[in-house]
């Protein structure tokens, strides 16, 4: 190595980035060359010249108090509570009454009618495909399950408890939706759930609360799908992909688009796939209303990520293209109400 | 008070914190404050940002103590945080948005019983600092990192979010920058 060499590596020396072998090398032609050592030297010197003015004794004693003042007076803010973390159970409990009515909803229409609420559909549901020695009529579409044996019934109600809770909380793939308390939603409910389901987190909750019924929801699905593969078996291959299926996140088949990923990952708390996945959905999904909702839900998994900075960009890029969001303004006076980022709610 | 935490891992007093123990966090504040505040400064170069910056650091730590994951070190996450908090904090500075009321004015403290050592120091300070202040935020930031925080080049590039070619391209220009503003001569480098 000669001195040219040598002074391109002689930082990276410095700062003990130099592999082994390289560092030998320098430490080899330090030895006999005065004008790189001297040049190593005045890097040392510059080091120890940076420095970073030190307030004083008296500005750190009053830290520690001036941050938690800040905290306390956070607190005070309507809706903010003191404390880093509100308890799994507590923090799931807005989401869990909704979920534990609707189960109980879906219950109900199963006890009444006796077999599965979705055998209104144009098919079977998958709870009686995957009885298909007990309904051997009731495969073809549209055919109800009429007058069937007491054995038959048995079976019905045994596998549609089962399945149906599951089904409204996972419909759709997994995401949440509010209005699951009112009943199971629709497909056609499906987009208007992407739209509005963030203005109604937003409202109802505080940036930092992860939405915790996604994560009921997957945990729902997650262990309900062995089961029913279980049950199921082959029968679960041959679903009929025209009727939309209640447990289709379940289905090995059948894999959540990047929308539905991403609300499921972020409740499960796997906020950086949950990003990537929302990033791949607004890729996908062209539509204003996604995109709009979308960015900003891309913003918040940014934010529960502590990249602010980067959370900021997405959110003026979505004011850039959606002037009169509302999502956003939402969003942001929630933002800057519950964290006091300084942001300001309105454009 | 309660049990020493002195000795505490950061990753396991994070975990306290999160769910709820105060103490436990106000041991984090005050052992990572200066480290924080260091960052911030280099961020913003003035110590009123470097001020708010640092606060709201904290504040935003404990608003998201609840999505750490412990199992992964606690020290970096921590600097993100700092980081990210700071560009914001410069941003709405430049921007005009009236910073918090309490920042307050950095003292003059000198320990030193010798007063004419002590002018002589506090004139040497001011200088240094002068000159770190001239130089640009990204490229004090570095600096400050690798030579005052010890951090190598990945850490710093994780922190920052730049790779670490980045990060020593701007380590070597932060050098040569610092050493003319300081009216030395430059060390080596690539």
């Amino acid at each position: 190595m000669d001195c040219r060499e040598i002074r391109a590596n002689l930082a990276a020396y410095h700062d003990g980035e130099l592999a082994p072998a390289d560092r030998a090398r320098v430490e080899a032609h330090l030895g006999g060359c005065g004008e790189c050592a001297a040049i190593l030297a005045r890097l040392a010197a510059i080091d120890a010249d940076v420095d970073v003015p030190d307030p004083g004794p008296g500005y750190w004693e009053r830290f520690n108090r001036r941050v938690m003042d800040r905290l306390e007076k956070d607190a005070a803010v309507p809706g903010t509570v003191l404390r880093p973390k509100r308890g799994w159970a507590r923090r799931q409990l807005p989401y869990f009454i909704p979920a534990v009515a609707a189960a109980a909803l879906l219950l109900v229409v199963v006890r009444q009618t006796g077999m599965d609420p979705f055998s209104r559909t144009a098919s079977p549901p998958p709870a009686l495909q995957s009885a298909p020695q007990t309904f051997p009529k009731a495969e073809g579409p549209g055919a109800p399950p009429a007058a069937p044996s007491p054995k038959a019934k048995i079976a019905a109600r045994r596998a549609a408890p089962k399945e149906s809770p599951s089904a409204v909380l996972t419909d759709e793939g997994g995401r949440y939706d509010a209005s699951a308390a009112g009943g199971p939603p629709s497909v056609a409910g499906e987009r208007a759930a992407a739209e509005t389901g963030l203005s109604k987190e937003l409202s109802s909750r505080g940036l930092e609360e992860a939405p915790p019924a996604p994560q009921s929801a997957g945990v729902t699905a997650e262990t309900t799908a062995p089961r029913e593969r279980e049950e199921k078996g082959i029968a679960a291959g041959k679903a009929d992909r025209a009727v939309p299926k209640p447990m289709a996140s379940a289905a090995p088949a059948a894999a959540p688009s990047p929308c539905e990923a991403a609300r499921s990952l972020a409740g499960r708390g796997r906020l950086k796939e949950a990003e990537t996945a929302q990033r791949a959905c607004l890729a996908r999904e062209t539509s204003p209303a996604v995109q709009e909702s979308g960015m900003v839900f891309l913003a918040e998994l940014l934010d529960r990520q502590s990249r602010f900075a980067e959370a900021d960009a997405v959110l003026r890029e979505t004011q850039r293209q959606f002037p009169e969001s509302r999502p956003v303004d939402a969003y942001l006076r929630q933002r800057s109400q519950v964290q006091n980022l300084g942001i300001p709610a309105k454009r | 008070m309660g049990t020493d935490r002195a000795g505490e891992q950061d990753e396991r007093l994070a975990e306290r914190a999160a769910r709820g123990d105060r103490a436990a966090f106000e041991t984090l504040v005050t052992r990572h404050r200066q480290a924080v505040y260091r960052l911030c400064w280099s961020a913003t170069g003035n110590h009123a940002d470097a001020d708010d910056a640092a606060q709201e650091t904290f504040v935003r730590l404990f608003r998201s103590l609840s999505s750490y994951d412990a199992s992964r070190p606690f020290a970096p996450w921590l600097r993100k945080i700092a980081w990210n908090t700071s560009l914001t904090v410069r941003r709405d500075a430049k921007a005009g948005v009236p910073r918090l009321p309490e920042s307050e004015a950095p003292e003059a403290v000198d320990p030193s019983p010798d007063p004419s050592a002590a002018a002589e120091r506090k004139q040497e300070t001011e200088r240094v600092a002068g000159a770190m202040a001239g130089l640009p935020a990204e490229l004090r930031t570095v600096l400050v990192l690798r030579a005052v925080e010890g951090l190598s080049y990945a850490e710093i590039a994780e922190s920052t979010g730049v790779p670490a070619g980045t990060v020593m391209s701007r380590l070597s220009r932060a050098r040569e920058r610092l050493a003319a503003l300081l009216g030395k001569a430059p060390g080596g480098g690539a």
